[in-house]
């Protein structure tokens, strides 16, 4: 058995792979072409780089629509249906909340209540509309903006995953910035099944919140740790509740093992958003088998699985 | 859309919510739609990589194929460019796409020593051709393309993807009307780190996958990747090199393959102008662009964007202290790390018009957002929808296979190879 590691920068965070095989040579053609994909997204869904679909879209889908190549589209609709799903806890429209608290060019403020406002009025799933017929994107309102940031790397992920099982890999281990990772088969190390990974504790460096065992599925972990402020108080991160305008506050972490690691960026930021209410949701939700959830509330935090989580979280330390 | 088709979409994909709340009405306000652009029935034959990519500005472009065709039809091939192109009709064999009468176009990206029978008997079947560049893997090849193209009543575009760029097209006036001052070289690079193998769990097929990694099949590094930075060269030279040295080696993957994996050349052209090039898949800094050096200033093309960079004792042009100027910097000088080696002048596509729209110049931009390809492909179905021959032909797909092929050559003999003037025409 060989192992081969491939590591690139892309969408903002550094990604590494681990494939296991009989061919290292055969491996690395197979990992380069899984990375290539990746590049191909990240040229297509990023938010920052104004040659991306996604930037075309924000700058002209108001004024005529914007035609998508199908399997962005089927991305979009897929988004719509996630977003139902989550009862509006998952919104592709955030962005002009997102820019209005500082989240977009840095680690965020306390905006006015009058550009809270404004913002507000760009953001809203519904001003969305698709045209299947013709295939295009159109909004309904001017100034909005799409981010598929919250669902991008693990699209990507599912992308490279399954490249990676196409050309027979049974053994793989990807992961984006160590938030979105994707298991297949057997890490091959001492006879154990799956790949075994330990969530990182948001705030307490070197300490770990969990570990769970990965074969053949994801993990998913939003935390808005990572670029937050604090004011009065409070600390403030950038996944922004669509009901309120607000960031979420106390929600510090959540994460969700299961099939799609699209469907896993989708629900751990509506877990983070929506609260503990959201667990028994994920609970009947077919494809997902474990979620977890970390809050704070006067210094004092809590770690709550969701029911269906025995035995895919252990080693549980707050 | 009218408020039927719009109830329709939107509960084919859950909208009910936009209805709810008066989207129509919203609609209603926001601008008239430009009318899009009629579809073109066309065919795309070579599904690997580069016929993704063009049923993907296809996609964009609003035209369906009718038909993908490829000779592998294995499952965990096909589905890529089923999910790209999912109305269209895969076919094994390209006989069927051209005996279809209703197909006007063909897109030809198979691996390049497979162009020349496709290409031949798409133009003897009446149908406008888009050829991949370069034209085929050796000259004999490519001058049968390219005389075919000559000949045809219908269309022939070259995938020069660089000559249909706006942006390059753009910056190809301030270089014909003289900005450069006097033109002394010119430099560009691709710098990539990759092993340029392709994997796949079929041995024949992986062996056929890999056919750039073999002189046999393939003009190298240089012939596959540097074409168009070679040809963007001699386009905004305006003539053709009459010399080119060239030398490189095998330096990382030693995996059989015969084709170099680092290569470097030096075109020179009429007035001893020169223009130094390379290329290396064992090392990404600094990735890919291409600059043209005079007395005046450098200008330097890089992602679909470009600047000028003015010598200070060169004349003023009058607009540029409008223009957005964007730094070249390593690191955060500001900060005091780093360094600030140039100011470039941004050269925008539309920054006339926009100017002229009342717009201010900080407000002015390009949209970047189509690809070179897309743009290539775009221009190639206006050709056919109005049946004006593109600018670029058979004579331009030609002449930068021939600067392609005997770069590659130079660089596989280490030689300096003179150009006759003869090997340019068809």
């Amino acid at each position: 058995m060989e192992q081969f590691r491939l590591a690139k920068y892309a969408m903002g965070t550094r990604w590494e792979m681990v494939l296991n095989g009989k061919d290292a040579a055969y491996l690395q053609g197979v990992g380069e072409a899984a990375f290539e994909e990746l590049e191909r997204l990240e040229r297509q869904l990023s938010f920052y780089r104004e040659e991306s679909d996604i930037s075309q879209i924000n700058r002209h889908a108001y004024t005529k629509p914007v035609v998508l190549e199908p399997r962005l589209f089927a991305l979009f609709k897929r988004a719509i249906k996630l977003h139902e799903e989550t009862e509006g806890a998952f919104d592709i429209t955030m962005a002009p909340l997102l820019r209005c608290w500082g989240f977009i060019e840095g680690t965020g403020e306390m905006p006015s209540e009058e550009a809270l406002s404004i913002a507000r009025a760009k953001v809203g799933m519904e001003f969305l509309l698709l045209d299947a017929d013709r295939s295009t994107v159109r909004f309904l309102k001017p100034d909005m903006e799409i981010d598929l940031g919250a669902i991008g790397k693990g699209y990507a992920l599912d992308r490279m995953t399954e490249h990676l099982q196409d050309m027979g890999v049974t053994s793989a281990l990807i992961h984006g910035g160590t938030s979105s990772v994707s298991a297949m088969g057997s890490s091959g190390a001492d006879g154990r099944k799956g790949w075994e990974i330990a969530i990182a504790h948001p705030t307490e460096e070197g300490k770990f919140l969990a570990s769970c065992t990965l074969l053949d599925n994801t993990l998913s972990v939003s935390s808005p740790r990572h670029k937050s402020f604090q004011h009065g108080g409070l600390r403030y991160g950038h996944v922004i509740n669509p009901s309120t305008g607000e960031p979420a506050t106390g929600n510090f972490l959540a994460a969700i093992v299961g099939e799609s690691a699209t469907e896993g960026d989708a629900l751990s930021t509506a877990l983070l958003v929506t609260g503990k209410s959201f667990l028994t949701t994920l609970d009947r939700r077919e494809g997902v088998s474990g979620s977890l959830f970390l809050s704070e509330e006067a210094q004092k935090f809590t770690l709550i699985m969701g029911d269906h989580s025995s035995g895919v979280f252990s080693d549980l330390t707050v | 859309m009218n408020r039927r088709d719009f109830l329709k979409d939107s509960a084919a994909i859950g909208m009910t919510l936009a209805m709810a709340q008066g989207a129509s009405e919203l609609l209603a306000d926001t601008p008239k739609d430009d009318a899009p652009k009629a579809s073109v029935s066309c065919a795309v034959i070579g599904l690997g990589k580069q016929g993704q990519e063009i049923l993907t500005s296809l996609a964009k472009a609003g035209s369906k194929p009718k038909y993908i065709c490829d000779t592998y039809t294995a499952e965990n091939f096909l589905k890529k460019s089923k999910a790209i192109a999912p109305d269209a009709k895969f076919v094994e064999d390209y006989k069927v796409v051209l005996s279809d009468p209703a197909v006007v176009a063909v897109f030809v990206a198979t691996p390049s020593h497979k162009h020349k029978q496709i290409v031949i008997d798409a133009l003897a079947a009446g149908k406008h051709v888009y050829c991949e560049a370069p034209l085929a893997s050796n000259l004999e090849d490519a001058k049968a393309i390219a005389k075919a193209g000559l000949e045809a009543k219908t269309i022939f575009m070259p995938g020069l993807q660089m000559r249909s760029n706006l942006q390059n097209i753009h910056v190809l006036k301030f270089v014909r009307g003289g900005a450069l001052g006097t033109v002394a070289s010119g430099r560009a690079q691709y710098h990539n780190k990759t092993t340029w193998k392709q994997s796949w769990p079929d041995d024949d097929r992986m062996k056929e996958l890999n056919w750039r990694l073999s002189k046999a099949t393939s003009l190298g590094l240089i012939g596959e990747i540097g074409i168009h930075q070679l040809d963007t060269a001699a386009w905004f030279m305006k003539s053709m090199p009459v010399a080119v040295t060239g030398y490189g080696g095998n330096l990382l993957y030693k995996d059989g393959r015969d084709v170099a994996d680092t290569v470097n050349c030096t075109l020179e052209f009429p007035n001893n102008v020169s223009y130094s090039y390379d290329a290396t898949l064992t090392n990404s800094f600094d990735g890919s662009y291409e600059t043209f050096f005079g007395s005046s200033c450098a200008i330097m093309l890089r992602d679909q964007r470009a600047w000028m960079f003015k010598e200070s004792d060169s004349e003023l042009l009058g607009w540029e202290v409008f223009a957005r100027k964007d730094e070249l910097q390593i690191g955060n000088p500001q900060a005091g790390s780093g360094i600030k080696t140039a100011t470039g002048i941004a050269l925008v596509a539309d920054a006339t018009k926009q100017l002229a729209l009342g717009k201010q110049p900080g407000e002015v931009g390009t949209d970047v957002s189509h690809t070179s390809l897309y743009q290539s492909v775009d221009v190639f179905l206006d050709g056919v929808r109005t049946g004006v021959k593109p600018e670029v032909g058979a004579k331009e797909g030609y002449q930068a296979t021939v600067i392609a092929a005997k770069a590659n050559e130079a660089v596989t003999t280490g030689t300096k190879i003179t150009f006759q003037k003869e090997w340019f025409e068809i």
